[in-house]
């Protein structure tokens, strides 16, 4: 998948819901994009479970709103656009009055389970995208490897 | 001489007989073939220079510096993540070092389909037998063969299926499983550590994170090829440059040499430039061994056993037909391919030690084309159009039975692939719900790592680029030598192909 090709989706702006949990120093997410994007990688990667790590205890949305500042303004030309889509709109659209932010983890996890099997391809894409960047970052945390089994580099920095 | 973007102050000029525009495959053996023989030769490199201490097997980091945008170029549908290396050495740095040359069958499909009458396995002979023994080609040992693979021939023996062992360009391999991103053992033999090294020894200058933004044919003995000077990792322009040539070697890989062709301004003299695209997609297939099997998928050679009894090549069709081939694709980025999400997805990958991964192969026909946009940073950006064919779904479709009938008879309890639609499969008997599968943008993983096709050689200059001696239609001092001149796919591995032909095509100019 690739945030590119949402370049379509419109680019407007998130109220932000949350200012008090938004790290200072945001590289690429303003404070209310940053809210949902946290609430969204938290629905991809799950505190306890299988493992305990999630998406939470490592600040993974910090981490990425690093990463997505580092790459080239192309290939995430859609995703602003696709934040607010998603904010605003995919919970109404599957049944779920409220902005994605505010909804309960199992709505949450459960609107973008159901986008993730939509019959509009921009729409499998924007949530496919978005996990793919989540998990690759999220599985290349050292602290993650113990709880999948791997042992990591052989090489060590 | 290696000269990286940050030891310029100020802007390059310069000249050389020869300019090659990249460092991979076919720039690589065209520099190294050039400089023996005396020519003055340049190689400008867009991605940066890495040797064995800078591979820290890690996937954020190394993915970024050593692949094409990061590992995130994709189709512009989003469904297929083209993957190519971009850095000294190119693809060769990050590949998989399986080495499988062309054989008979594929040349008299391009001499029959093509009328490329000088593509003959006589022909090839000498330059296969150069490039094999440069990269120390040689046959994957028994013992190298991981479970992961392992797992591959055991369940093809069970059915009947013929099976092989891939030869690879690896000496000193101690299984580290890291070959995607860099080997940090120089084990394997890669460009880097071959071909350009030499070239170096014999007075080739590489300019590492040096893009090529356009070339200005002046005349048939000058060239002016300019770019810019990039910043490392974020590949912003720096300094310009620009050098004089008398003969310009285009190997930047088959999404960006047709690309400078184009932002040159000879699109309209090519037609069929970024025409005829073939991606060879992969979708990936996960098999879960149960709690008594520890497969440990990401250690020891990731690639080395695949299915040869559905290969089907013939000079009629060309390479057809498919395989499951054995892979690891390293822990973060199998996580990202893994379908499913939430607990659910966290569940799969607390099972990581006990799954085995490997990739469905399907050789395609060219059907896709690159289109290009101004862009006022890079001066062009690439876009990647394809549209798999129905044939080709429904040869993907028998691939995933025969990769879920291996497994399970190899002993696995569950089959599932790399798309987030895919059916959980339990057992054989569960094969025919692959019957329903739809390969859908947004849902399915594919990945390319064989991108060619996009100036293809041929003796019409309306429907090919380049001649049987890799010029380009129309120019005396313009070549192409990279994956892109293939008619159509070369081999389900492209790397040996692409050096022989490179190393033929270099002493054609020799010759000239
Ligand atoms: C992940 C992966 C695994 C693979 N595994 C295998 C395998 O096991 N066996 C096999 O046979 N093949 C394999 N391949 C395929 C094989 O490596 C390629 O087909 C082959 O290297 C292509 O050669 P090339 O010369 O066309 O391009 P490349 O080797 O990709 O080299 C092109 C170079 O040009 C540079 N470049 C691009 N644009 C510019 C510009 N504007 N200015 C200057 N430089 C530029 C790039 O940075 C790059 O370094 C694999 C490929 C990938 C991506
Ligand atoms: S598996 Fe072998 S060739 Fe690959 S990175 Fe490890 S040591 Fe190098």
């Amino acid at each position: 998948m690739t945030l590119g090709s949402l370049g379509a989706l419109p680019l407007l702006g998130i109220s932000c819901s949350a200012p008090g949990n938004v790290p200072a120093d945001l590289k690429f997410l303003s404070t209310g994009e940053y809210t949902l994007f946290q609430a969204i990688v938290d629905a991809f990667i799950p505190s306890g479970g299988a493992f305990a790590l999630g998406a939470k205890d490592v600040k993974l949305a910090q981490l990425m709103d690093q990463e997505l500042a580092k790459l080239e303004p192309a290939l995430v030309q859609g995703l602003k656009g696709g934040l607010f889509f998603l904010e605003y709109l995919a919970g109404p659209l599957n049944g779920c009055w409220g902005r994605m932010s505010r909804l309960s983890d199992e709505d949450r996890v459960a609107v973008l389970a159901a986008l993730s099997h939509s019959r509009f391809a921009l729409l499998r894409e924007l949530v496919v995208s978005l996990k793919v960047l989540s998990t690759l970052t999220f599985y290349d945390r050292p602290e993650v490897w113990p709880q999948i089994a791997y042992d990591g580099p052989w090489v060590k920095s | 001489m290696i000269v990286e973007g940050h030891e310029h102050t100020k802007e390059l000029t310069r000249s050389a007989h020869t300019v090659v525009i990249g460092s991979g495959s076919g720039g690589s053996v065209v520099a190294h073939t050039l400089a023996q023989a005396g020519v003055e030769t340049v190689v400008l490199e867009e991605g940066g220079h890495f040797d064995r201490g800078g591979f820290t097997q890690r996937e954020g980091e190394m993915l970024k510096k050593l692949f094409r945008n990061g590992a995130q170029q994709y189709t512009t549908d989003g469904m297929i993540n083209v993957l190519q290396g971009s850095c000294f050495g190119g693809s060769t740095v990050i590949n998989m070092a399986d080495c499988e040359p062309m054989t008979e069958s594929l040349l008299a499909h391009w001499r029959e389909e093509f009328l490329l009458t000088s593509m003959t396995m006589d022909a090839m002979a000498p330059s296969l037998e150069r490039v094999r023994a440069m990269l120390q080609v040689q046959q994957i040992r028994p013992d190298q063969v991981n479970l992961n693979n392992s797992l591959v021939l055991q369940g093809a023996k069970k059915l009947g299926h013929s099976t092989a062992v891939f030869e690879h360009n690896r000496k000193g391999c101690i299984g580290s499983g890291y070959c995607l991103l860099g080997c940090a053992y120089d084990a394997k033999k890669g460009a880097h550590l071959n071909y350009l090294p030499r070239a170096i020894d014999a007075g080739v200058t590489v300019y590492t994170d040096a893009r090529v933004e356009r070339i200005e044919v002046e005349s048939a003995e000058k060239v002016f090829v300019h770019g810019s000077i990039l910043e490392r990792g974020v590949r912003i322009a720096r300094l310009p440059f620009k050098v004089e040539a008398q003969r310009v070697v285009m190997a930047a890989g088959a999404a960006h040499s047709p690309a400078i062709l184009w932002a040159s301004g000879l699109g309209g003299k090519l037609p069929a430039l970024g025409k005829n695209l073939s991606l060879q997609p992969q979708l990936g297939v996960i098999a879960d061994y149960g709690d008594d099997t520890a497969v440990t998928m990401w250690r020891g050679i990731p690639q080395s056993a695949y299915t040869t009894a559905f290969d089907d090549i013939s000079p009629e069709k060309g390479l057809s037909g498919y395989r499951l081939e054995g892979l690891n694709s390293g822990v973060a980025l199998f996580a990202a391919n893994l379908p499913g999400l939430g607990h659910p997805h966290k569940a799969q990958m607390s099972r990581l030690k006990h799954l085995s991964f490997g990739l469905v192969l399907v050789p395609d026909r060219p059907s896709g084309k690159l289109d290009w946009k101004q862009d006022s940073e890079r001066g062009f950006a690439t876009e990647i159009h394809y549209t798999p064919q129905t044939e080709w779904i429904e040869r993907l479709r028998k691939g995933m039975k025969l990769a879920a009938e291996i497994h399970f008879a190899a002993g696995a309890k569950e089959v599932y692939f790399t798309a987030e639609n895919t059916p959980l499969l339990k057992s054989a008997d569960d094969l025919s719900k692959l019957d329903d599968f739809k390969l859908l943008t947004g849902s399915a993983h594919l990945i390319s790592a064989h991108i060619q096709g996009t100036c293809r050689m041929g003796l019409d200059p309306k429907s090919s680029v380049v001649d049987q001696d890799h010029r380009v239609h129309g120019f005396e001092n313009l070549y192409v030598v990279d994956a892109s001149v293939h008619p159509t796919t070369a081999s389900p591995h492209t790397m040996i192909p692409v050096m022989t032909l490179a190393d033929r095509a270099a002493r054609r100019m020799l010759d000239r």
